[in-house]
C-alpha cells in the first residue's frame, strides 16, 4: 500500500537560541544539508512540503520573519516544482504523509520537506504584546490566558497526574532522560548542560505542574528531508522506508498499514514540547497500561538500553523546539543505522508529533515493507 | 483587581453572542438543538450531534465538573497578576461542552479531577463579564 517510499536524506541547520541571521538562512542551510545527505542536486527537486505556522502565542506570523513558506523557499533556491504545499498548523508527520501521497500519485519524484523555527527579537515569545481583542475560538480561551505557556497542556497534565498518582519526580524522569540523551546529539541546544534533580525541582514554575525545564527551549533552527520512491533513490543515499502513517483519529491505521504492532518497535520518538506529553501515547498505543507511562520512564524502560528507547536524540526538551522535525530526523537516523553513539537496535522507528489529541504518526523501517519489498528492492539495485 | 489594561475583549459573532450576553447577565447560556435536544459549544454553528441549525438559547445551571487545572506564573493577563488559577470544566448538562474559567479564589485547589464546581461570571473594569469559578459542590 505504501508502495516503496523512502526518506532519502536529512539535514539540520545550526540550532541557536537567538540569531542575527534570519529564518531563511537557517531554512536554506537545512535544505542544502538535506540535498547533500540525499546525494541530490537541487534541479532534481520537483516537489515541496512545509508546515510553516509558528504556534507560539507571541508570534508575529511574518513571512521570512518567524515563518517561511514554499513561495520564499522555492524562490530563494530556484526550485521548479511540479507540486508543493504548506500544511496549516500541521506537523512533520503530516508533511511526510502529504509527500507520500504526491509520490504515490506520481505527481513528482523528489520532494523537499522543510520546517524552520525562529525566535523573533523584541517580542515576548510566550505572550506577545497582549492583543486587545480575541477573535474566533480565541474568545473562549485568550481572556483566560489558556493559550499562554502551554497552560492547556499543563491543565491536562494536572488531571493525568492526579488520576494516576504521578508527581514532579516522574516529570523529572522525562526531562532527565532528555538531557542525558541530548549529550550524545551534537546539534542539541542542551548537549553540554546536564540537569540535576535539585536544579530541576527548584526551577521557577511556569504553568503548574510544568516548571521552566518541562518546556522545550524556543530556538532558531531548521531541519529538512528529501523523500522519493525507492526506485528514484539517488546512488549513495541511505533510505529509511516509510511503512505506515496515520492521524490521531485512527491510530490503529498505522499498524494496519505497516503490518506491525507496538511490540515490534525498536525506538519511539514522541513529541515532548512539554515533558508531560510523552506519557499519553505510551499509554495510547498500549505500550504501557493506562497511567503506566510515568513509571515506565522512571524505572528505566525508556533508556537507550531499555525495553523501548525513547527520544534518543534528547527530544525537543534536549535538542530545542523544532516542532517535531527533530523527532522525525532521529527516527530516520535510527532506521538507517546512522545515529552514531545514539544508535539503538535498528528496527521499526515510531514518530508521533502533536499534542495528544491532535497527533499524527509515521513508522520508518530499515527494510522495505513486506509485499512490495522484493520488487522495489530489486529496482533500486 | 487593579486594572489599567484590559483582558482581551471577545469579538462576537451571531453564534457566540448569546453566550456573552448571558455572561453579562451572570448566566451560562448555550444553544439547545430544536431537533435532538443536545447543547452545543458557543462557537458551533450547528448542533454537533445532528447538524441541525434549528436551536434556541438555554440558560444552564452553571454546574460543571473540573477537567483540568493549572496555576500560571507568567504575567499573562492584564489586571490579573500571577499566580493565576486557570481551570477547564465540562458543563453538567452536556459534558462535551468544555469551558475555560479563572478561579480567583482558588476554590479548585485540592479538588480532584471530576469534582463538581459552579461557574459564575465576573464583570471586569472594561465592562466585559468572564467566567469564574463561583463555588464547589453540586
Ligand atoms: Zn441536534
Amino acid at each position: 500500500m505504501s508502495g516503496g517510499i523512502v526518506i532519502a536524506g536529512f539535514g539540520c541547520s545550526g540550532i541557536t537560541r537567538r540569531s542575527r541571521r534570519g529564518i531563511a538562512a537557517f531554512a536554506l542551510d537545512a535544505a542544502l544539508a538535506a540535498l547533500q545527505d540525499a546525494r541530490l542536486d537541487r534541479a532534481e527537486i520537483d516537489g515541496y512540503v512545509g508546515a510553516p505556522f509558528a504556534t507560539n502565542a507571541g508570534s508575529p506570523h511574518a513571512e521570512c520573519g518567524d515563518e517561511i513558506s514554499l513561495k520564499s523557499v522555492a524562490g530563494m533556491m530556484g526550485l521548479r516544482l511540479a507540486w508543493g504545499a504548506d500544511l496549516y498548523r500541521r506537523y512533520p508527520t503530516d508533511m511526510v504523509a502529504a509527500a507520500a501521497h504526491a509520490l504515490a500519485a506520481g505527481t513528482c519524484r523528489h520532494v523537499l520537506g522543510l520546517r524552520a523555527m525562529y525566535v523573533a527579537p523584541g517580542l515576548d515569545y510566550a505572550t506577545g504584546n497582549g492583543a486587545a481583542q480575541a477573535f474566533g475560538a480565541d474568545q473562549m480561551t485568550k481572556p483566560y490566558a489558556y493559550t499562554i505557556a502551554g497552560a492547556r497542556f499543563a491543565a491536562r497534565a494536572w488531571a493525568y497526574m492526579a488520576r494516576h498518582g504521578a508527581g514532579r519526580e516522574e516529570l523529572f524522569a522525562v526531562v532527565d532522560l532528555a538531557r542525558r540523551n541530548a549529550a550524545r546529539n551534537p546539534d542539541a541546544i542542551w548537549r553540554d548542560r546536564p540537569l540535576d534533580r535539585e536544579s530541576y525541582l527548584q526551577a521557577r514554575p511556569v504553568a503548574e505542574p510544568h516548571g521552566l525545564f518541562d518546556c522545550d527551549m524556543p530556538v532558531c533552527g531548521a531541519q529538512a528531508f528529501v523523500m522519493c520512491r525507492a526506485a528514484d533513490l539517488p546512488a549513495g543515499a541511505s533510505p529509511a522506508w516509510l511503512t505506515g502513517w496515520s492521524g490521531f483519529g485512527r491510530p490503529e491505521a498505522l499498524w494496519q498499514m505497516s503490518g506491525r504492532s507496538p511490540a515490534d518497535l525498536a525506538s519511539a520518538q514522541l513529541y515532548d514540547g512539554f515533558s508531560s506529553m510523552v506519557w499519553e501515547w505510551l499509554d495510547g498505543f498500549g505500550i504501557t497500561p493506562p497511567g503506566g507511562a510515568p513509571a515506565f520512564i522512571r524505572d528505566g524502560c525508556a533508556e537507550p538500553d531499555g525495553r523501548l528507547p525513547l527520544n534518543t536524540f534528547g527530544g525537543a526538551l534536549g535538542e530545542g523546539r523544532l516542532h517535531g522535525m527533530g523527532h522525525l530526523r532521529e527516527a530516520y537516523l535510527q532506521a538507517t543505522g546512522r545515529a552514531g553513539p545514539r544508535q539503538v537496535r535498528p528496527g521499526p522507528a515510531l514518530v508521533q508529533v502533536g499534542p495528544y489529541d491532535d497527533s499524527s504518526f509515521v513508522l520508518l523501517e530499515p527494510d522495505a515493507p513486506r509485499g512490495t519489498a522484493r520488487r522495489t528492492a530489486r529496482s533500486t539495485g | 483587581m487593579d486594572s489599567t489594561l484590559d483582558r482581551p475583549l471577545p469579538v462576537t459573532t451571531l453564534e457566540t453572542e448569546p453566550f456573552w450576553e448571558g455572561a453579562r447577565a451572570g448566566r451560562l447560556v448555550l444553544m439547545r438543538c430544536a431537533e435532538c435536544g443536545r447543547l452545543a459549544p458557543p462557537l458551533a454553528p450547528r448542533c454537533p450531534a445532528c447538524l441541525s441549525a434549528a436551536r434556541a438559547p438555554q440558560t444552564c445551571s452553571g454546574r460543571v465538573s473540573l477537567r483540568g487545572r493549572t496555576v500560571l506564573h507568567l504575567p499573562a493577563l492584564p489586571g490579573h497578576p500571577p499566580p493565576l488559577v486557570v481551570v477547564e470544566c465540562a458543563v453538567a448538562e452536556e459534558p462535551a461542552v468544555m469551558l475555560v474559567a479563572l478561579d480567583p479564589e482558588g476554590i479548585s485547589e485540592r479538588l480532584p479531577p471530576g469534582a463538581a464546581l459552579r461557574l459564575g461570571f465576573a464583570t471586569e473594569a472594561n465592562g466585559q463579564a468572564y467566567a469564574v469559578v463561583a463555588g464547589a459542590g453540586a
